[in-house]
């Protein structure tokens, strides 16, 4: 199995910012990367931990409401 | 007894001597509104203090009392509500410069309803960080709130004004909301009793959300029976919040009182017990010495469900947002909004893995609770911080200090366990630190039981700060 490793924040920001329609000034550029970097290392780890295909996701729904 | 010194009481307390003829609403709220107008300045917990309305429901009282009325539960006890809860008049502002220029709220929140319908006295709306994306109660438009046991310290957000009006006794009880911790980070620097009840346990209704699979609001006070009595009068269904339970209420009454004997309680170890500076240490070694507490328990894959919560925050939020982020980015707090930005830019897979982390995390600590009923935790690694601290040394390493505080919160709240925060004061220290009592989903009784024998044996307490003025 090939294991992720994170991803580079400035592939994120060049390959998804267009997509949000958000205008990046330069100047927080490298604080959205840090972010990123951050985000990337957690979802790493966590993506790493083998779920039973049983497992369904967890949001809230409640039908007829 | 001075109004001062009332003021000084918990709200049931108040109420006590208001039913019994000893001050009137009016004396009441004017002494509230005296000591907010002395103490805010330095503390700066409240962004808005609505005095008349508090003087015009204080003679509503003050009438009933006279006229032989049955009295309400909290009547004539003074409160207030992070400004996240919509109060008719005033724009509902969430932390931030935005929001402020959105029409006033033409009503109340549900709750600021129900603890007003129990006889509360609103006294205004307090200071938070930034849309709730916060854990240190600094605020770039409003200032930080400050720490009333030492004004250089930070109250722990994002419920910053509501640790602070409670600490400082401003408000008997304050409401606040806790999607990762901002009920119980502080409840912790700032001394105060918290409950996050469970998860859809009492409406949001009305409020400016944050991450609405996460979000949770509820009291912070300075007595565990203000925690009982408050939620039992805010707790109900509520079509306004679609996450609000339909669960009729189930009042705790005097169920707070009910001991511990027969209950298995447990220490969390692992993630719990891998940061710990010696306050935190100390806090939880005295809660579990004063409960007899030796058992040690786990949470399994503690450091994920915290990394999930995490994800989902920011995916979630920065959804919420976006709108806002296209139009006017340059308005938000700066580190809030990158924080929103790069939440913009997560894959997918990544926060749907998060939400299927939650329901095998959620499962195993179900089967935890087979074993025990009730597990304690450090609310946070350390007590409140200087204010403008950026970093932390945990186990040894140097982190950045905003996330690491709720890093023994979060796990919690990602399930939606309720927790009662119960404030510790470890012999000799200056600054308290909060214990987390945590219960199986929708046993807030069994928390406030635990949280009850602390607050009797002395060990936890929330007494308001000396203050000059």
């Amino acid at each position: 199995m090939s294991v992720p490793t994170p991803p580079d924040p400035e592939a994120l920001i060049a390959a998804l910012l267009p997509a949000t329609g958000i205008p990046l000034d330069p100047a927080w550029r490298a604080a959205v990367a840090a972010n990123l970097r951050v985000a990337g290392a957690i979802a790493t780890v966590l993506q790493a931990f083998s779920l039973p295909d049983s497992t369904e996701p967890a949001p809230v729904y409640e039908p007829g409401r | 007894m001075s109004l001062a010194d009332l003021l000084d009481r918990d709200a049931v307390g108040i109420a006590a001597v208001f039913a019994a003829g000893e001050a009137s609403a009016g004396e009441i709220a004017e002494a509230a509104i005296a000591r907010i107008a002395a103490r805010n300045p330095v503390l700066n917990a409240f962004t808005d203090v609505t005095a008349d309305r508090a003087r015009a429901r204080a003679a509503v009282l003050d009438a009933a009392r006279a006229a032989g009325q049955d009295l309400p539960p909290l009547a004539a006890a003074p409160f207030a509500a992070k400004n996240l809860f919509d109060i008719a008049g005033l724009p509902t502002r969430a932390g931030s410069r935005i929001n402020r220029d959105l029409p006033p709220a033409a009503r109340d929140a549900t709750l600021v309803e129900r603890l007003e319908a129990a006889g509360g006295l609103l006294l205004g709306g307090l200071n938070m960080g930034e849309y709730a994306y916060d854990f240190t109660g600094e605020n770039a438009h409003d200032g930080p709130s400050r720490n009333p046991h030492d004004p250089t310290r930070m109250t722990g957000g994002s419920s910053g004004g509501s640790g602070g009006a409670v600490a400082g006794g401003m408000a008997a009880i304050a409401l606040g909301s806790d999607t990762n911790g901002s009920i119980r980070v502080p409840s912790s620097f700032c001394g105060t009793f918290g409950l996050k009840p469970t998860y859809g346990r009492l409406s949001r209704g009305h409020s400016f959300p944050f991450v609405g699979a996460l979000d949770h609001v509820g009291p912070l006070a300075r007595s565990v029976r203000d925690l009982a009595a408050s939620y039992d009068v805010m707790q109900g269904p509520d079509a306004a919040d679609p996450g609000c339970s339909a669960r009729a209420p189930e009042p705790i009454g005097q169920g707070f009182e009910g001991g511990i004997t027969g209950l298995r309680i447990a220490r969390l170890g692992g993630w719990f017990a891998r940061h710990q500076l010696p306050e935190s240490d100390a806090a939880l070694a005295s809660a579990c010495a004063a409960l007899g507490v030796t058992a040690e328990a786990e949470l399994p894959e503690a450091e994920r469900a915290r990394g999930a919560a995490f994800l989902i925050t920011m995916a979630e939020a920065a959804e919420f947002h976006l709108p806002r982020l296209r139009e006017r980015p340059g308005d938000f707090d700066p580190a809030v909004r990158d924080r929103l930005i790069a939440g913009a830019l997560l894959p997918a897979t990544w926060v749907q893995t998060a939400q299927r982390f939650r329901r095998w995390f959620a499962d195993q600590v179900a089967e935890l609770f087979r074993h025990h009923d009730v597990l304690l935790a450090p609310a946070t690694p350390m007590s409140a911080p200087p204010l403008g601290t950026a970093t932390v040394t945990l186990d040894g390493v140097e982190m950045p200090l905003r996330p690491n505080i709720g890093v023994y919160t979060q796990p919690i709240s990602f399930i939606g366990l309720p927790v009662v925060a119960a404030p510790i004061w470890p012999p000799g220290a200056r600054l308290p630190l909060a214990v987390q009592v945590i219960a199986p989903a929708w046993r807030e009784d069994l928390a406030l039981r635990v949280a009850r024998v602390l607050e009797r044996e002395g060990i936890a307490r929330a007494p308001v700060a000396a203050f000059g003025a």
